[in-house]
Formats: structure tokens, C-alpha cells, sequence
């Protein structure tokens, strides 16, 4: 099968540090998989989020995505590209002030005429469409509410929601459990595996904890200090490779972040 | 423990000095802290010179002041009539037309501030070539006040409350649009940024999930301003921009204390009504 993502030989320096933060990460993604990647905080999975959804220009390397060259776009394709995939982020991030189903609506906010972004006034269809992606997420109830009052894990199926509205066949998740209890965490990685399941959307979902990385991924890559220690599909992950990406670090190699 | 006569603690205490802080050229803290409130005393008095502060004079002329302090209240001192029905409806008049210039000023410069607030803002200008041409126009609108405004405007546009308007609309424009700018340096980036993240362009992330963040405190910062400009545009009558300032000053040119008087409550009246919404409304927005 096709790959859907192609990272190859992707390093990236931040300015005024010696040590990469991405030092020549490869892997691909299959279609519709459901990926996890494993590392302890500084392991540079937040930097790989960000260079493959293009917040961050790496220094060197390839992305493919779609067999597109995902680094040599123009500057007027930037938006255009980002919006085939979706991102879920630690912290939620949604507007607080705005009801729940007009979170949901910000993933057609690309979608509609400029004056209706100013009254905020998306078309009726649109709204059903919102609508209907709260009830995957089971929060249809919760539609008018201001999404600030939501607990965590609501807050966290509100932004899952809003990532179906955009329709990307790519979700993003960055750490997307790791300000919720346990509890929540499960129902938001079991919400987040159905869609992937049902839909066929691709999931990178970045983890710290190595049972949910588990439990929830298709295959796993471990990354340490910037660089790919594992990566193999769930059922070949062993205690050594959680060697790999867990051991405690040489005292004298400094942290690369 | 062995306690000394003279001293209330026990005598075997390890000696303890307290480290002396040295500032520039070796001097130590506490007598740079004296040097600095000296040298500041000294600038004052020099102040003072310059704009010939003399006690003296003040107390000579201090049966003068109280003399007409007692000439303007209460508004009738014997020889001059307090303003007749007719002429205090044109007092009032005035004092509306004042707020009017206020207000038409204040929200036709809140608009105008938007998007220059937005470019001088350090959390969302596009870049440094754009930040700092904004920032230096603004600042120079804020840095003329709309009195000066207002003298240009009478000998541009003819003398009345249009001028005035125009002198409001210009140095608030400048003000109003440094305070958004500040406010939004304030606001939570990170909803904006998660919208951007998934390809929705800047100006419309901005006012999706930023300006509804951000409008509450614009609104508030706008109430503060008009309250402020209330107060300001009493003085835009005395170079003949309209309102109630005009009155004032042909009442002090004619000694009219009675006038003077009445004039000077129905502008306390005004204020003090205006502050109430103001302060009201501010509060209302905060809960």
C-alpha cells in the first residue's frame, strides 16, 4: 500500500543550540493507521508535530505527504496543505468564549465567505455537518454550551470534533492525554481509535506513557534525544525496545533540548 | 545562658554585619538611594523657578480668589443675574453638544484603531517593517493632544464641534489604537495558533478566536477613553471647538461669576453622570 506519510532524514537545529532536536528522523505511515509516538518530554515529538504541519521549516530532510513534497510548497500553499491534516494539542486550545458547536465550526472556517467569518454565521448545512460530528464524540448535548466551562476530557472530544469537521484524512495529536486523568484519557483514545477505524483517518498521536502507546497504536516509534530508537508494529515491541526509548541517558550527554 | 545586664538577648550571639550593596563608582546603595532624591529635589526647584512659582503672590492675591469663589457660588453676587431659563437650556445645549464631540470623537477613533492596533501589536504584526512605520504614527497622534488637534481643525474646517470632533478622532485614534495593541498582547495566542495550525489563514483566526477573547476589554478600554475625553472636551470650547468650554470662557472674559457659576455645575453634573455609565458599564462587562 501507498504510504500516506514519508519523513526522511529529517534534522532540525533550533537556532543557538549545538544539539538537534530532530536528528535524521525517517519513517512512513500507512493510510488509516493508527500511529503512536512514544518519548520522554524533550524527545522531540513536539518538533516533529510542528515541522509536519508546517510550523517549523526543518533544517534538512524530506516529508512526503500524498507523494507531495511537503517542504518545497510556495508560501501561498501553505494554508491550503495544512488543511489536509488535522491537530489536537495537549492543552486543548479552544475558544473558550465561543459556544462548543461554534469550536466544531472553526474546521470550516476556511470554508466559507469572508463576511460570514466576521458575523460568525456559518450556512445551516454547516451547522448540521458541526452537529453531527459532536455526536461522534458524544457531545451533541453539550452544543451551546461556552466550550471553557467543558471539563478536560470534554474539551479535549470538542477538539476531536472540530478535527472531523475539517475532514482531513490526517489527525495530529500531540500529547493529546497528557493534561487529562486516566479515566479521560481512555475515553479520549478510544474516541480517537473509532474514528480511525470507521473513518480510515490517519492518527499520529503522540504519547508518554508506554501502556496507552500499547493499547491504542497500530505501531509504534520511539523517539529518544531527537532520533527514531524504535519503530515496529505493537505486537513486535518489547521490554528492550522500551530500553531504548526510556533508559536513563549517559550522565555525561547532554539533554539536546 | 549567660545574660548580659545592658542587652536583652543572651551575650554570646555570633556578630552579624550587614553586607553594604555598592551601586556605579563604588557608591553604596543607600547613599546613591539619597543622592538620587536630592538630585531630583534640586530638578524641582528648578521647576519651580521656571515657572515662577511664588508663594508670596499666592497668598497676597488669596482674598482676590476667595472673592470670587464667593462671586461664583452661589451664583448670584448682588449686581449680575444668574442665567435665565432660556440661557440655561443653551448651557445645557452646550454641555450635550461636549459629550457629543466626546463621543462621535471616541467611536469613530475606535474604529480607526482596529487594525493599526493589530499591526502594532508584538504578538501579531506581520513584521518589524510594519510594527515600527505603525507604532510611530500612532505615537505621534498620542503625543499631540487633541486641544492642538482641535486649534488646527478651527483654522482648517471654521470654528464649532466639528473641528473639535476631528481634534478628538485624531489624538484618540493614536491613544486607542496603543491600548488595543496592548490588550492583544495580553490575550491567549494559542486558540489563534490551533486554528493556523490546521490551515485557517491569520486574519481569519484572528477574528474568530482572538477578537472574541479580546472584545470585552477593547470595550472596556473604549468606555475609559470616552469618559476621559468627556472630561478633556470642555476645554476644546476655549479655541472655539464648540460645547459647553465656550461658554466658560466668555463667562471668565466677562467677570460673569453667576454665569461662571452654573456653568461650572452643570459641567461637574455632566462629568459625574458620564463617569457613573462609564464606571457601570465597565463593571458590568467584568462580570
Amino acid at each position: 500500500m501507498m504510504n500516506i506519510i514519508e519523513v526522511s532524514e529529517l534534522t532540525k537545529y533550533y537556532p543557538a543550540s549545538e544539539h538537534p532536536a530532530l536528528d535524521r528522523v525517517s519513517f512512513t505511515v500507512l493510510p488509516g493507521s493508527f500511529t503512536t509516538i512514544l518519548g520522554r518530554s524533550g524527545s522531540g515529538k513536539t518538533t516533529l508535530f510542528r515541522c509536519l504541519n508546517l510550523l517549523l521549516r526543518p533544517t534538512t530532510g524530506i516529508i512526503r505527504i500524498w507523494e507531495q513534497d511537503w517542504l518545497s510548497l510556495e508560501a501561498h500553499e501553505l494554508c491550503e496543505a495544512r488543511r489536509q491534516m488535522a491537530t489536537i494539542f495537549q492543552q486543548f486550545n479552544l475558544i473558550n468564549r465561543l459556544s462548543v458547536i461554534e469550536n466544531v465550526l472553526a474546521g470550516q472556517l476556511s470554508n466559507i465567505p469572508f463576511w460570514r467569518v466576521l458575523v460568525r454565521r456559518f450556512p445551516p448545512m454547516y451547522e448540521d455537518w458541526a452537529l453531527h460530528c459532536l455526536e461522534r464524540v458524544g457531545l451533541q448535548d453539550l452544543a451551546d454550551r461556552p466550550a471553557g466551562q467543558l471539563s478536560g476530557g470534554q474539551q479535549q472530544r470538542v477538539a476531536i470534533a472540530r478535527a472531523l469537521a475539517q475532514r482531513s484524512r490526517i489527525i495530529l495529536a500531540d500529547e493529546p492525554v497528557a493534561s487529562l486523568d486516566t479515566e479521560s484519557s481512555h475515553i479520549v483514545l478510544d474516541e480517537l481509535r473509532s474514528i480511525s477505524v470507521t473513518d480510515g483517518i490517519t492518527i499520529l498521536c503522540s504519547l508518554h506513557q508506554e501502556d496507552l502507546a500499547l493499547q491504542y497504536g497500530d505501531h509504534i516509534i520511539g523517539l529518544r534525544e531527537g532520533r527514531v530508537a524504535v519503530a515496529v508494529p505493537r505486537e513486535e515491541f518489547t521490554a528492550e525496545h522500551r530500553m531504548q526509548i526510556y533508559q536513563t541517558p549517559d550522565e555525561t550527554t547532554p539533554h539536546s533540548q | 545562658m549567660l545574660m548580659d545586664q545592658s542587652s536583652p538577648f543572651p551575650s554570646n550571639l555570633r556578630r552579624y554585619t550587614r553586607p553594604v550593596r555598592r551601586g556605579p563608582f563604588g557608591i553604596s546603595q543607600r547613599t546613591w538611594r539619597w543622592l538620587v532624591a536630592f538630585s531630583v529635589f534640586c530638578l524641582l526647584l528648578a521647576a519651580a523657578r521656571l515657572t515662577q512659582v511664588d508663594v508670596g503672590r499666592l497668598v497676597q492675591n488669596t482674598p482676590k480668589i476667595g472673592l470670587w469663589v464667593s462671586r461664583i457660588f452661589p451664583p448670584y453676587d448682588g449686581f449680575r443675574n444668574p442665567p435665565n431659563g432660556e440661557e440655561l437650556i443653551g448651557y445645557i445645549r452646550n454641555a450635550l453638544i461636549t459629550v457629543s464631540i466626546a463621543s462621535v470623537g471616541t467611536a469613530v477613533a475606535s474604529v480607526l484603531a482596529l487594525i493599526p492596533s493589530v499591526l502594532a501589536a508584538r504578538t501579531l504584526t506581520p513584521s518589524n517593517a510594519v510594527f515600527y512605520p505603525i507604532r510611530w504614527f500612532l505615537n505621534t497622534l498620542r503625543g499631540i493632544d487633541s486641544f492642538i488637534f482641535a486649534i488646527f481643525f478651527v483654522a482648517a474646517v471654521g470654528l464649532g464641534p466639528f473641528a473639535g470632533v476631528l481634534g478628538v478622532i485624531f489624538h484618540t485614534w493614536g491613544s486607542m489604537a496603543k491600548l488595543y495593541a496592548e490588550n492583544l498582547e495580553n490575550m491567549e495566542m494559542a486558540p489563534m495558533l490551533a486554528l493556523e495550525a490546521s490551515g485557517v489563514s491569520r486574519t481569519r483566526a484572528l477574528i474568530y478566536a482572538l477578537l472574541p477573547d479580546a472584545l470585552p476589554s477593547f470595550i472596556s478600554t473604549t468606555l475609559f477613553v470616552w469618559e476621559l475625553n468627556v472630561r478633556l472636551s470642555v476645554a476644546l470650547g476655549v479655541v472655539g471647538a464648540g460645547g459647553i468650554g465656550q461658554d466658560v470662557k466668555n463667562a471668565i472674559d466677562l467677570l460673569n461669576f453667576p454665569h461662571l457659576g452654573v456653568l461650572l455645575l452643570i459641567i461637574l453634573i455632566t462629568v459625574t453622570i458620564i463617569d457613573q455609565v462609564s464606571t457601570r458599564l465597565r463593571q458590568a462587562l467584568r462580570a
